[in-house]
């Protein structure tokens, strides 16, 4: 079975939708801040809305899942999925007249809770509060709600997607790490591709944005350090003063098919999904492989699955999330595997890293350039790792449809989907 | 010693808090299944924040009115008054509220009778007896 995105939902930074999101990356106002508001100060982050603000957007959707009573049992990025997971099922064509069919399935790619801080009474634990033998459960940690692990078990934001659409099919939470969403559209993809399922619905969210997620992240020294002066300055992604990343939130859906099933109903396509490669390195828990050889293998086996050479790649939204682990080794990967070809956006440079998110983000936000007909460059980088890449440097009209979707995430998860912008009868 | 106007009022306002209500819409005869929309896990929050709030401890068969029916269905079994059943197990109740309740138990098909009210009659009772 051939498979096409029909609908596409964005909540991030960037906006939420297409326009928003194409006026942003066509613009040059800086999207990065310091950090100091989300309790740990001393980096660049890119938020979707300040901490006490809920960053969901001023439309319908927004105003739903305001009024939706649980939508405190749901942790922030959680929220940003269901969001952007409305929006694409609104953008694809259903409503509550015409709603998606209850068997359809939910994958949903979504990040850890790290908000320790933000759970009123969680931590310290006092040894006064913790529960002794022979008292009532409720004594122990009294400030706490009564459900707040809703918030930090993983499948919550997805079983919620189920409840608000009143869908029944399968509902499967994937976490691969900052490949996530990469995956979980790839599964997708097999699952109707190999006729398992008719029509699916990815939604990818996550929020690292609090004092504890920013911690988690120092520590490991993979953030890039900004004062509050110079926090407008971004992540550097593939430049040679690459120094980390910035995190950023936000969510981004989309709804796939069959082609036939999009036909059928009249669909508007907005790509067709062709091939979707994953490996693991199997080394480092954090950094990636030197030598990029299981990312690229990742690369090939989705290239592969498309019967596309990579001379037919016209844009590649590649990982590069401005650390000097990544980014040297993916510049390495690109030029063995593309040379001077394709040309190489690098959208957290716009975004920060969103996580479990970023390749479903990103790959709304190469939808919206698309639709505008322009690619973003490649923002505060000045010199190059590599001049055998090319790497957008300044704001260039859309290349043609066929691109790559690159996510390499901790762990060594590669995920590589290849797609073809646009009804595939243009 | 708290009034009971002051402890319902701020049941009221934990009550509302948890159903996303202003606090104005939530009156002693409110209905917390059939008027807000209720469920088990509200249940479970009210009981958690009436326990934190409060500093009482919360026997939720009993403030949740959970046993009623079994209660009812007990007492007719052994030929026993319905009034002293719900008397010994409610006495935070008054006598009119304990016939109303023994009453619309009797129907089948009913929601659940729990009101606010009740709720705020039975923490009105164990911060009497916490002095």
């Amino acid at each position: 079975m051939r498979v096409v995105l029909t609908g596409a939902g964005i909540c991030s930074a960037a906006g939420h939708n297409f326009a928003e999101v194409a006026a942003f990356l066509g613009g040059n106002s800086s999207p990065f801040e310091p950090s100091d508001a989300f309790g740990l100060p001393g980096y660049a982050v890119c938020p979707a809305a300040p901490p006490d603000a809920d960053g969901l957007g001023a439309d319908e959707v927004a105003a739903r899942l305001r009024a939706w009573r649980r939508r405190a049992c749901v942790q922030r990025g959680g929220r940003f999925a269901l969001a952007a997971a409305l929006r694409a099922v609104s953008h694809a064509g259903f409503s509550p007249s015409c709603p998606l069919p209850p068997e359809t399935p939910v994958l949903a790619a979504l990040g850890p809770m790290l908000d320790a801080a933000g759970e009123p009474g969680l931590f310290p634990l006092q040894q006064a509060d913790a529960h002794s033998v022979g008292e009532p459960a409720d004594d122990a940690a009294p400030g706490l709600a009564a459900l707040w692990l809703l918030r930090w078990l993983p499948n919550t934001a997805c079983a919620a997607l189920n409840q608000l659409l009143g869908l029944h099919g399968e509902a499967l939470t994937v976490n691969a790490a900052c490949a996530s969403a990469t995956q979980a559209l790839g599964l997708a993809f097999r699952r109707i591709a190999t006729g398992e399922a008719e029509r699916l619905l990815v939604m990818a969210g996550d929020s690292r944005l609090s004092a504890h997620g920013l911690l988690g992240y120092a520590k490991a020294r993979a953030l890039c350090r900004r004062d509050a002066a110079a926090a407008s300055r971004g992540p550097r992604p593939f430049a040679l003063d690459g120094d980390g990343f910035a995190p950023g939130e936000g969510g981004a859906a989309f709804v796939l098919e069959s082609l036939a099933a999009a036909r059928a109903r009249g669909a508007l396509i907005l790509a067709e999904v062709l091939g979707y490669g994953a490996s693991c390195d199997g080394g480092s828990l954090t950094a990636p492989d030197p030598s990029g050889r299981y990312a690229e293998a990742a690369v090939r086996a989705a290239l592969k699955q498309a019967t596309l050479t990579p001379d037919a790649i016209d844009w590649i939204a590649a990982h590069g999330t401005g650390t000097p682990l990544n980014d040297p080794v993916e510049a390495a990967l690109l030029a063995r595997l593309f040379g001077n070809g394709p040309a190489v956006l690098a959208l957290k440079s716009w975004l920060g890293h969103t996580s479990a998110a970023c390749g479903a983000l990103e790959l709304a936000c190469v939808l919206a350039c698309r639709e505008a007909g322009y690619m973003p460059p490649i923002r505060d980088a000045v010199s190059f790792l590599r001049s055998d890449v090319r790497f957008v440097r300044t704001a260039a009209p859309f290349p043609g449809p066929v691109g790559l979707v690159e996510s390499f995430g901790f762990g060594g998860q590669n995920a590589a989907l290849v797609l073809r912008l646009g009804d595939p009868k243009e | 010693m708290e009034t009971e106007q002051a402890v319902w009022s701020r049941v009221q306002t934990i009550i509302a808090d948890i159903f996303d209500r202003d606090p104005e819409d939530i009156a002693p005869g409110t209905r917390i299944m059939a008027d807000l929309g209720g469920e088990s896990v509200d249940l479970l929050e009210i009981a958690v924040r009436l326990n934190a709030d409060f500093g009482i401890p919360v026997d939720e068969d009993t403030v949740f009115l959970k046993s009623l029916r079994y209660l009812l269905a007990e007492s007719r079994a052994a030929g026993r008054q319905p009034e002293v059943a719900l008397r010994e197990t409610y006495p935070y109740l008054t006598p009119e509220r304990r016939e109303t309740l023994a009453r619309e138990a009797a129907q089948p098909q009913v929601m659940p009778l729990l009101c606010a009210g009740d709720i705020a009659a039975y923490v009105a009772a164990a911060v009497r007896r916490q002095g």
